[in-house]
This record gives C-alpha cells, structure tokens and sequence, in this order.
C-alpha cells in the first residue's frame, strides 16, 4: 500500500476545511469496509486519508415533520436496529440488516454506501426506492439533491456528482405514512457474507379505498443503479391493488431486466428469470403489511 | 456410501513412540499431523486407555520432523486407523514392560493385571492393587524404563493392473445421509433444512469431535453442491476467485440443522475397533442434497455445482417440455 497522510478531524468544520485544503488527493474514510480494501487492493492511492469516524453528531436517525434524515455515518447496524426504520421503513430495514456481515454493520454507513454507489450497493437500492435526497457540504456551503440526480452526477469520481471538497452529510426521504408498505429482498450467493445478485426495493402507497396512488419499484444490480421498473410502477398507479394486479407487472420486469441487461448475455437470462420470483415475494410482503394496516 | 480407509491398494504405515516417566506421567510422539480434526486429542485419548493413565498424564509431541515418526499423510480417512493403532502398539510394549514389574510386586502374573485410572489391580482381586507411582518407584528400583516403539501398516494388496482386483482397504466405513431442502423454483435459491447422517465409526474415540466432523463435512458437502467453482481465466488458465470473497462457500447462516448419528459396529482391526470418519462425512450429503433438489423438482441433475441458475433452466425446460407433452 502507498504511503499517505492521515487525518482524524473531530468536527466537520475541520473535516470540511482539510478535503478544501487536499481535493482531489484525499479520500475519505468512514466505515472502511470499502476503501480499506480498496487501498489493500492497490485500486486506490490516496495522498491524504480523512478518516471521519469522530463525527459523532452525524450518526442519527431524526424524525423531522414527515421526514426521515439519516446522518451519513450511521452504520447499517444502527439502522437495521432502529425502531422506527424497523417498523415504518421495512425497505431499508431489511437492506441494512442483510448488509455483508455483524462486523461490516457495525463499521459500515449509510454515507459510505451512498458515495461509494456500487452497483450492488443495497443501501443504494433501499434509498432509490424511498426516493430519498442526500445533502453534501463544503466550505462553500450546502447543497442537497435528490439521490437520483446524486448518482446521475460527474463529480470528483464518475460515480455520482461529490466533489472534491465536499463530504455527504445527511439522506433523508419522506416517512412511509399509515397507508404506504414497503419491502427489499436480498437475492445472493449465500445468507451473509455475499454480494447481491439483485437488491430490489418496492413501495406502495395506497389511499382510503385501496387504489394505488404511489408505487416505487428498483432492483439493484440489474443496471449502473438500481433499475427504475417505470411501467409496472405505471400498470399499479390507479388501480386497486390486489395479488393480480401485482402479478400483472411479472412481465414488465422480465422485459426490463432482458432490456437492460441483454448486453450481459452470461447473466441476462437468470436475472430475468430470478427477478420475477423476488419481486412476488416482495408482494406478499406488501399485500401482508397493507392488510395489517387496513384494521388498524 | 460406503468408503474405504487409508490409501489404495498401497502400503501407508505410521508409527509412533512413548516413554511412561518417573513421575506416573507419559510422553507420546507421533507424526500425524492435526489440522483441526483433532487427532492430537485422539491418539491420547488412545494412548492414555491403553496404560491406565488418566488423559491429563499424557503429553503429546507431534508432526515435528526433527523428533516424531513418520505418520504419512492426514489424508485418506486413516490416521485414527493407522497412527491410532500404532500408538496402541508402542502403549503395548511399553505396558509389558510395567506389567512384570507390577506382577512381581503383586504377587501375581501380568495377565492377570488391568491397567486403569493411574493404577495396577488384579482384575479378579480389588485389594491386590498399586499405584502408578508406586510401579514407577519399583521400575526406577529395577532400573528398567517403560518404553515403546510400533507401527502399523493396512493389509492390503497391490492392485491388478489388468481388472482391478485385490484388497484395496482393510476397513471400510459405511454411511447414510438423509436431507431435507428447500428450492425456490423462481429464484433458484436452495435452502437447506435438516440433515441427518449416521455414520459407522466402529468405536467412537471422542463424540464431539465425531459429531464435528460430521457436521463440518455436510457443509463442505453442501459449498460442493451449491456454491463452489474454481473460475479460470481462458485467456492464461490464471484462477479468477482465489479469494474467499469471490470463491463462495458456506457461511453460519446457510448452515442447516445437523443430526449426526454415530454407529458403533464390530469394528475391526482398527485401535479398539475405530474406523475413519473424515472423507465418509462429506461424501454422502452430495448425492443426498443433488438428490433432494431432483425430488423436489423432478428433474436431473448431472454435474456439479447445481447453481439457482442451472434450477432456472432446468425448471423453465420442464415447463416447456411439460406443455409440449399436452399439446
């Protein structure tokens, strides 16, 4: 491994002055479960690492109004174990908690998933699904975007739009209400330990009367980010939300993934295949959660 | 599944030596090595049965070049067999030599002597009884030392190059496995629920490390049949996953239920009747889970790893074959 500075900055206006002062050269270092490796790897050399992990104040999980806001460096295990996600955001709950391992849960943040935006990043498919919004700061000021522009972005890296001197903050993304369910299943190679081979996420907000007002569906590793299934969300918004019409979508996604990943042809025709079987199981899932709520 | 120990069809001794000191305590030296299934703990368990002595009393040098016998390869399912019974053939020559000191002593004949719990008694008279160190005082008295050599070698046979025939093994260890899966016909994913595998051991040494054995070998079976491949690169034969993130096996959560069932048989010659349970706990379980997979989707399955994707194909080319037949 290349020689390089090191830093442990114990508030973010110090943390924020040191990336303005490095740039380019320095990368940050939140949980480690990923640039630890990838220095290790020799895929990354750092100049100058910048090693967050004193910035206690941005590890929360804050209800505020009907928002949600997540401080970047709250590890998965503090998510996944979190009252609130656990009983009102089950997507995220079920992706943090099957994140790699109890020790990369405890090390690992949401932050670091987000800015690291790999294409098997659960956090990032549970985020998509949410529709949530990351806030990056820098001696220059604030600036939040929607995590979908985030990762459409042409920042430092051509994984999403941080620049040089800024530092993700905060993720938040609106409070499933009493009418909404959602779901994650995790398909891999194995129970712990293992790399999606699709992270697909699903919400459903339905009204009063059960007709779908707002559907959300992202599979993750089935594109550069977790693929937007925008004609099942169309075929499900509108109509009365039962196991048919649910399973009306099953070929919607086939033709998505097919679409998206036809140009992979040694993986193409499991997940087309496999993803049809995921997401029934995110609709018992769902249909479970909005019966339960329906007697509330 | 029945399974022979130690190697095919060639000879595959081991041997070892012991030495029962002054202080009632003794010193056994093998060469087989331990690589985590415990055969340390065996052989003394072995040795410290065979004198009497109890299994604190037993120190163990072993798989050191410089100083131990040669034990051959842990491999083939046979150090218990083969280093065990040489243990208990160097426990032996060592034991006739205390046995005559003990009979004079005792006013009796060496045969007539049982050597147990750090302690010499006549096996049909209780009261006609010594100590280990008081033996060891006598031996010291006599100027005689308890020492012993042995080896063991299999019987068997070389091969005919023609057909095959002769006597491959001297013991063979018998096994069942029996599971329960679950797969997923969408998704391909295979759970494993319960297994059970009840092997014959002969005579089980040590329980917990059967019973471990056992189980390690269903999960290496179930990484053989569901997750494991060696990726190569066709560009240089280069391995593409020689790392445990890349080459899958089982973690503690894939893990099912394991019931394993220990069958004490009439043994053989093995040291008071053991056989060899490392290779029979993993071979069983293969065909056991390929076997549950093709019961639960009536289909064939004929090389491993079974992947989710190949249950893909193969469900989907039911169907597709399924229909054709009713059209």
């Amino acid at each position: 491994m290349k020689a390089f500075e090191f830093f442990a900055p114990k508030t973010l206006a110090e943390a924020k002055g040191l990336l303005n002062q490095y740039g380019e050269s320095a990368a940050i270092l939140a949980g480690g479960t990923d640039i630890v490796i990838e220095m290790n790897e020799g895929h990354r050399k750092p100049d100058v690492v910048i090693d967050i992990k004193k910035l206690k104040d941005l590890a929360y999980v804050r209800i505020e109004g009907s928002k949600i806001h997540i401080g970047a460096l709250t590890t998965f295990e503090m998510i996944s174990s979190d009252p609130v996600i656990r009983e009102r955001v089950r997507v995220l709950a079920e992706a943090a908690s099957k994140v790699g391992s109890p020790q990369i849960r405890s090390l690992g943040t949401i932050g670091g998933n987000l800015a690291t935006a790999s294409v098997a990043g659960d956090g990032v498919s549970a985020m998509m699904t949410l529709n949530a919004s990351v806030v990056l700061d820098s001696v220059r000021g604030q600036r939040q975007m929607p995590l979908a522009e985030f990762l459409d972005g042409q920042g430092v890296s051509s994984r999403n739009a941080l620049l040089a001197d800024e530092i993700m903050t905060e993720v938040f993304f609106e409070m499933p209400d009493n009418h909404t369910a959602t779901a994650f299943y995790k398909l891999a190679k194995r129970k712990s330990l293992a790399i999606s081979v699709i992270g697909a996420g699903m919400l459903v907000q339905v009204d009063g009367a059960g007709i779908c007002i707002k559907a959300s569906m992202r599979g993750g590793c089935l594109a550069r980010y977790p693929l937007h299934f925008k004609a099942a969300e169309e075929h499900l918004i509108g109509n009365k939300i039962s196991i048919d019409l649910l399973e009306e979508t099953l070929p919607m996604l086939h033709d998505a993934v097919y679409e998206s990943a036809k140009s992979r042809p040694w993986s193409v025709f499991y997940k087309k295949e496999s993803v049809q079987g995921v997401y029934r199981k995110l609709f018992a899932a769902i249909l479970e959660q909005l019966n339960g709520k329906s007697y509330e | 599944m029945w399974y022979g120990i130690g190697n095919t069809g060639l000879p595959n001794p081991a041997a070892a030596f012991v030495e029962v000191l002054g202080d009632a305590t003794a010193n056994l030296m093998f060469g087989a090595a331990d690589i985590g299934q415990g055969s340390g703990t065996t052989m003394t368990q072995i040795a410290a049965e065979a004198l009497g002595l109890s299994y604190e009393k037993v120190r163990v040098t072993w798989g050191d070049t410089r100083v131990t016998p040669d034990g051959g390869a842990t491999s083939a399912s046979r150090q218990t067999l083969i280093t065990g019974n040489a243990v208990l053939k160097a426990c032996e020559q060592a034991k006739e030599t205390l046995a005559g000191v003990a009979a004079a002593y005792l006013g009796c004949q060496p045969e007539e002597l049982e050597f147990s719990q750090n302690t010499v008694t006549k096996i049909d008279d209780a009261t006609v009884t010594m100590t280990y160190k008081t033996l060891m005082a006598e031996m010291k008295a006599a100027g005689k030392m308890a020492v012993g050599a042995g080896y063991y070698n299999p019987t068997t046979t070389t091969l005919d190059p023609n057909d095959m025939s002769g006597i491959p093994y001297e013991v063979y260890s018998y096994a069942t496995t029996i599971c329960e899966v679950e797969v997923d016909t969408e998704t391909g994913e295979v759970d494993v629920l319960k297994v059970v595998s009840a092997h014959d051991v002969g005579q089980t040494i040590n329980q917990s490390m059967a019973e471990g054995q056992i189980e390690g070998g269903v999960v290496m079976g179930q990484g053989f049949v569901l997750m494991e491949e060696i990726e190569v690169s066709e560009k240089d034969g280069s391995i593409k996953n020689p790392i445990f993130s890349k080459y899958i096996i089982p973690s503690n959560l894939d893990v099912p239920e394991i019931y394993p069932i220990l069958v004490e048989s009439e043994g053989g010659p093995g040291p008071f009747g053991a056989k060899g349970v490392g290779e029979p706990a993993l071979i069983p379980i293969i065909p056991a889970i390929v076997a549950a997979i093709e019961d639960a989707l009536n289909v064939q399955f004929t090389k491993l790893p079974v992947f989710p994707k190949d249950i893909v194909a193969a469900v989907k080319e039911k169907e597709a074959a399924d229909k054709n037949k009713n059209n």
